[in-house]
């Protein structure tokens, strides 16, 4: 889990060009809204494509991708749990 | 051969004077394009970039990129597409009138609605810039 949520954390940074450091992200730091990582919705996709390669893990219909992208956790809880 | 491919302004929802691709060179659906756009003295957009001093508009240089990236997806899609992010472009030379600008472009994923590419444009076989660019309908 520690492993998956700290690929995450530099997938998003590099992946994304966030002007964040991996080590300031917390597990649970929000993706969108205030005081958060300020994603947006091209950037969902992006990561969708992004896991899928990395992890192998399918993030197939909206409705799962609206659960699971509120933080890094919440990420890396779905793909532990489905790959 | 490039007789066989349509012209751009026939897939694309653009028109004169803002079609920045003369005409299709290679093909490859839903894969690959490599277009031609003859950088020439009469292009509106030399006119005052610069004075004396006539260089293509990098920012001009990154649509001829969005322009070739929408032909590799437009030609059967009836919904416009548009530019939704470019990623670290870089231009490496001048493109001055005259040049002859070879612009490439690869479809390397796509997650409906988003499309990205990766995209350059050479003269003279010699890379003048790149650049990530992602399409969006």
């Amino acid at each position: 889990m520690y492993d998956t949520i700290q690929r995450l954390k530099e997938l998003l940074v590099t992946r994304l060009k966030l002007k964040v450091g991996v080590d300031k992200i917390k597990d649970d730091t929000p993706l969108f809204g205030p005081n958060s990582l300020g994603l947006d919705s091209i950037d969902v996709l992006e990561m969708i494509i992004v896991i899928k390669k990395e992890f192998g893990v399918e993030i197939m219909d909206r409705e799962t991708s609206e659960n699971i992208f509120t933080s890094v956790g919440s990420i890396a809880r779905y793909i532990e749990e489905n790959r | 051969m490039s007789d066989l491919y349509p012209f751009p302004s026939e897939i694309l929802p653009h028109s004169y004077p803002f079609i920045l691709i003369d005409k299709i060179v290679e093909f490859e659906e839903e894969k690959r394009i490599v277009c031609l756009k003859n950088v020439s003295n009469n292009d509106e957009f030399l006119q005052g970039h610069f004075k004396n001093n006539p260089v293509m508009p990098g920012s001009l240089i990154l649509e001829a990129m969005a322009q070739a990236s929408g032909l590799i997806i437009g030609s059967k899609k009836s919904k416009m597409a548009y530019l939704c992010r470019v990623k670290d472009a870089k231009f490496r030379k001048p493109v001055v009138p005259g040049d002859q600008l070879i612009i490439t472009s690869s479809l390397i994923d796509k997650l409906s609605p988003l499309y990205i590419f990766e995209a350059g444009a050479s003269v003279g076989g010699e890379v003048v810039s790149e650049a990530g660019i992602s399409l969006s309908f």
